[in-house]
């Protein structure tokens, strides 16, 4: 980086939670308080898939485990809330859920490079700005912390993520994702039932008009409570709604961001036969992990048409960040391979199988 | 010249539509093998297949793609490593009204594993749409702990299309 811009400042810390219960957030926000004492103002939030300095989040948790793997895509400092001080290898730091505050405010001065010893409150330090894109290229803090809490630069940024979009926001705003959402736009409303794949409207009308506004903003989320949809509502698969209105308007969102990913189910595309392209992405995605941009070449598939497949899935809560196997609170890179099928046609008469079926 | 013969089976319990599907899919009427119900009818179901359903699909200058559909009946299990013997995979159908449904999915699957556990699978489940309460996920769950992924699709065993990409699916396995 050339000629940084340098300021004065205390020291400010974005911290993230994801997947804590009431009463580990409640003890997360004291201790974060606690921590002004030691010259660190600490912005608790939840995990929103913007930049942040540090995560905590419960590794016990799939969700938890989800964000985790995003977070280290990011190069973002991870505190694994755990069960036991042991099963948190691999992260910057751990924190286990019974412990006292006090051993939490320690823990985290320390993760933070913050101490009594080091740091005398309002201590000015140096801080660098830097660019604000990053993974998802939504907003980051105005100043950034590199002398305590370095975070590198992400690779070259795709254009930044439109989080009005319907798509985008069910895909990446950490207080929708994998949550069943009453969701309403253009007048209409729906459920999306993430838990059990499926999305429900009073009408098909209704699907096919909240379908095309998929790649628009204007949306409004809140909880499904009490009978959200008369006895007499329509249903079909979520992930095909999705796959269809996003692939209707692929040229309107963004270039999925960069970063490897996998599918360990598959969507459920029955409903959706006319877009083949998701049925290809998605056998990718089974199979072995990859980015964008990699599927695209492999498949021949428009990478704009690519990235609307993974958003859809993303905002299905199938798609999962892959990272090295074996790293503490990973997800899988890839899924278990299929043994190799017993009966496979020549390469001609697969070649006539897939032109039959629309697959060439 | 020896044509090179290739099959897909569909399977699956009693009422889940693999004789539908078998229909939408092919390209002329199948032969079927439909009884009464002795029990009478459930719904709209009157009949039943006693032994298989038979089709083909024609391809391009080429072999037909035959497609079996095996009896669900329990008692006829012991059919079915010799119908599927040789396929190049099986579509398992299952009625997502069905208060088993989970049970089924996974004796479905474990069946067609013990027969030949390299056969590539996907699951069609049908009768989905007027089901408001209908969740995908227990099936996941099931697939998951039967091993690697079986693509599962809820689709109407009537369309032509949605039969289709269940074969398409099925297809991308191999």
């Amino acid at each position: 980086m050339s000629d940084p811009l340098i300021h004065k400042t205390s020291m400010k810390v974005n911290l993230r939670f994801a997947a804590l219960s009431g009463a580990s957030e409640q003890q997360l926000r004291q201790a974060a308080q606690r921590l002004a004492a030691q010259g660190l103002r600490v912005s608790v939030s939840a995990w929103d898939g913007t930049r942040c300095d540090v995560l905590v989040a419960d590794v016990g948790d799939t969700y938890g485990q989800h964000t985790v793997g995003l977070a280290r895509r990011r190069l973002v400092k991870i505190v694994a809330l755990t069960q036991a001080a042991a099963s948190g290898a691999g992260c910057e730091g751990v924190l286990v859920a019974d412990d006292p505050l006090e051993n939490w405010v320690r823990a985290l001065a320390d993760i933070l490079g913050a101490s009594p010893q080091t740091l005398a409150e309002d201590t000015p330090v140096e801080v660098t700005a830097t660019a604000c894109d990053e993974g998802l290229g939504l907003a980051a803090p105005a100043v950034q912390t590199p002398a305590v809490l370095p975070v590198p630069q992400p690779q070259a940024e795709a254009e930044p993520v439109n989080v009005e979009q319907g798509l985008c926001r069910l895909a990446v705003d950490a207080s929708l994702m994998g949550r069943d959402l009453k969701a309403e736009v253009a007048g209409c409303t729906v459920v999306l039932a993430v838990s059990a794949g499926r999305i429900l409207a009073r009408s098909d009308a209704d699907l096919a008009l909240v379908r095309s506004h998929l790649a628009q903003s204007g949306w409004t989320f809140g909880p499904v409570a009490g009978e959200p949809m008369p006895g007499d509502a329509v249903s079909m698969s979520l992930d095909a709604f999705y796959v269809q209105g996003a692939l209707a308007a692929a040229d309107q969102f963004p270039a999925f961001p960069e970063g490897e990913v996998a599918l360990t189910d598959w969507p459920d595309l029955g409903a959706a036969p006319e877009v083949i392209a998701a049925l290809k992405v998605a056998k990718k995605l089974t199979r072995q992990a990859g980015s964008a941009d990699a599927i695209s070449g492999q498949t021949q598939i428009d990478a704009r048409v690519v990235s609307a497949c993974l958003w859809a899935f993303a905002a299905s809560g199938l798609l999962q960040a892959a990272v090295p196997a074996g790293e503490s609170g990973g997800l899988v890179a890839t899924t278990a391979a299929a043994s190799a099928p017993a009966n496979r046609p020549s390469a001609a008469t697969a070649g006539k199988l897939a032109k039959r079926f629309g697959l060439a | 010249m020896e044509l090179e013969s290739i099959k897909v089976v569909f399977g699956g319990p009693v009422g889940a539509g693999k004789s539908t599907a078998i229909r939408s899919v092919a390209d002329a009427e199948p032969v079927s093998t439909e009884m009464p119900l002795v029990d009478g009818p459930m719904g709209e179901k009157t009949t039943t297949t006693v032994a298989l359903d038979f089709a083909t699909v024609m391809l391009d200058d080429g072999p037909p793609l035959f497609v079996y559909g095996l009896p669900g009946q329990e008692h006829f299990e012991f059919m079915y490593p010799i119908v599927v013997e040789g396929a190049l995979g099986v579509v398992i159908l299952l009625n997502g009204s069905a208060p088993d449904l989970v049970a089924q999915c996974e004796r479905w699957l474990k069946t067609m594993r013990d027969i030949n556990a390299a056969m590539p699978l996907v699951i069609g489940v049908t009768q989905t749409d007027a089901l408001p309460s209908f969740s995908i996920k227990p099936l996941r769950e099931v697939i998951k702990r039967c091993g690697a992924p079986v693509p599962v699709f809820t689709i109407d065993a009537r369309s032509k299309e949605e039969t289709t990409q269940l074969v398409r699916a099925l297809l991308l396995e191999l």
